[in-house]
């Protein structure tokens, strides 16, 4: 038994987390004018400041942020909490803690090719909740997370098991009396590496994987890699391959997909090619070509010539009934300011309705400004915007 | 194959390519000597604050190095295997997809690229 607790207590030992308070606000301004009744109708759309604090030592975790409104329209100062947060954790290990909160650890799970539960897909972070995390056993590690009374997000994680990841979410909601279930996770078998992700909503299961790691050319030079998949919903089946070409000696990258959702249905079929390449000259050209569901084809193409002080490029898409072109002019006279003049059109319409814009930004160790003023047949408009943070 | 082979072997040995910016330690670069600023985020940093509660990104989160026209940055080093969606915020507000990584997903609607840590 001894053994067996001091095993638990080594496996639960990690780097202490850094400590100490930290704070500061962060500003943020957006103004806007409509440019063909003169500078006088300029005015401030956001006036925000975020405050916030943190305090954090070998056991307790402490966070506190919010929201303080300047609307221009009334001129009183709003104030609104955004999160709050206040963790135990058992001395000297990350593995087991404790807390309440508000507005933070929000639900999110990613599956294989997109997320099963996106960022604020469940309006969590407007509810107060509570947490429970233990761990450090044969690496395994389980959560719980309480939002209120209606929603709860547990899961049981293994990040690494020697060959293999494991992960279960289980994310409940009271109101609908359902649940969504997601075990996920690869192994890693030498020569490869299937990737799985499977997923319970109520009565219905879906699944989907990908076989990582075959390498058919892998030299000083490139690899490619080449990835089939398959996905499964209900009674339906479907499969595709992906192709990945990354250049290991010289920035040149490509690739190939093709995916039928269903297989039954070949016209549910995408496919799409393409490549990005920075040449000798210090050119970026990029090209990507799709064809959605087998009837929507689309081609992007660009050249851009990114340089200080000066470059420019131009990009054209074409798809159906459209063929877009713009072209920019970029200028970046000192580290930190940047301006770019683009002018767009659609080639193909009627009326090509020309627009243009020109941004300028400048950063420094505080922040960010910018402006952007743009023209087209409807409207002149000049936008503002400052973001900075301050200590 | 053989074709495919020989076919990369004159593309990459004709230099039409510059050489990869790559270092070891999991570093991301981006060639632009014209940016003012760029930032790595993802959905290790929560996008760089656009997806917590306050919506707005902070010009803290993820900031990249500048040397010699290429932008530096890495992720955490704790990271844990897994996949991960990450893009260049160029400029506090263009999202631009690493052009060094043909693997893609989907944020928001933009094409971003996926990062696999296996």
């Amino acid at each position: 038994m001894s053994l067996l607790i001091a095993f638990i207590l080594v496996m639960q030992s990690g780097e202490p987390p850094v400590t100490g308070p930290d704070m500061g606000i962060l500003i943020r301004g957006t103004a806007s004018a409509d440019l063909r009744e003169g500078l006088s109708t300029l005015s401030a759309d956001t006036v925000a400041a975020f405050p916030e604090a943190s305090w954090m030592d070998d056991m307790f975790e402490l966070e506190v942020s919010a929201r303080m409104d300047y609307p221009p329209d009334t001129q009183e100062v709003t104030i609104e909490p955004l999160t709050a947060g206040a963790f135990f954790r058992w001395p000297g290990s990350p593995w087991i803690s404790a807390g309440v909160f508000r507005g933070i650890r929000d639900p999110f799970v990613y599956g294989v090719s997109e997320p099963v539960v996106e960022w604020n897909s469940t309006g969590s972070r407007d509810m107060n909740g509570a947490s429970l995390e233990a761990g450090g056993v044969l690496g395994f590690s389980g959560w719980w997370n309480r939002y209120s009374d209606s929603l709860s997000w547990c899961g049981i994680s293994s990040p690494w098991l020697g060959f293999a990841q494991v992960k279960w979410d289980r994310l409940g909601s009271d109101s609908s009396s359902s649940s969504l279930d997601n075990i996920s996770g690869f192994a890693d078998l030498r020569f490869v590496q299937p990737w799985l992700s499977f997923s319970s909503h109520g009565d219905t299961w879906s699944g989907e994987g990908e076989l990582r790691g075959w390498k058919p050319v892998s030299n000083a030079f490139i690899t490619l890699e080449i990835v089939p998949m398959a996905s499964w919903a209900s009674d339906t089946l479907g499969a595709g391959l992906g192709a990945y070409l990354k250049g290991r000696s010289r920035s040149f990258s490509g690739y190939f997909r093709a995916f039928a959702p269903d297989l039954d249905n070949a016209g549910d079929a995408s496919l799409s090619a393409g490549f990005d390449m920075l040449s000798q000259a210090g050119v970026n050209w990029s090209m990507n070509a799709f064809l959605d569901e087998m009837e929507s084809p689309g081609i992007t193409a660009s050249g851009m010539y990114r340089a200080s002080p000066a470059g420019c490029g131009a990009l054209v898409y074409a798809g159906e009934d459209t063929l877009a072109v713009t072209v920019s002019a970029l200028y970046s006279p000192v580290r930190g300011v940047s301006s770019a003049l683009s002018v767009y059109t659609d080639l193909d319409s009627d009326s090509p309705d020309p627009g243009c814009a020109l941004e300028v930004h400048g950063a420094g160790s505080m922040g960010l400004a910018g402006i952007r003023v743009s023209w087209s047949r409807d409207i002149t408009e000049l936008r503002l915007g400052v973001s900075a943070w301050i200590d | 194959m053989d074709r495919l082979i020989a076919l990369s072997l004159v593309l990459c040995s004709c230099s039409l390519f510059v050489p990869a910016e790559r270092e070891a330690g999991g570093q991301l670069v981006l060639h632009d000597p014209s940016a003012a600023t760029v930032q790595l985020v993802g959905d290790w940093n929560r996008w760089g604050g656009l997806e917590d509660p306050g919506g707005v990104s902070d010009p803290r989160s993820g900031a990249m190095e500048f040397s010699g026209g290429y932008w530096r940055g890495a992720p955490p080093p704790d990271l844990e295997r897994g996949r991960y969606r990450y893009a260049f915020l160029v400029n506090g507000g263009e999202l631009r997809r690493d052009p060094a990584n043909p693997e893609t997903a989907l944020y928001r609607g933009y094409t971003v690229s996926l990062l696999v840590i296996d």
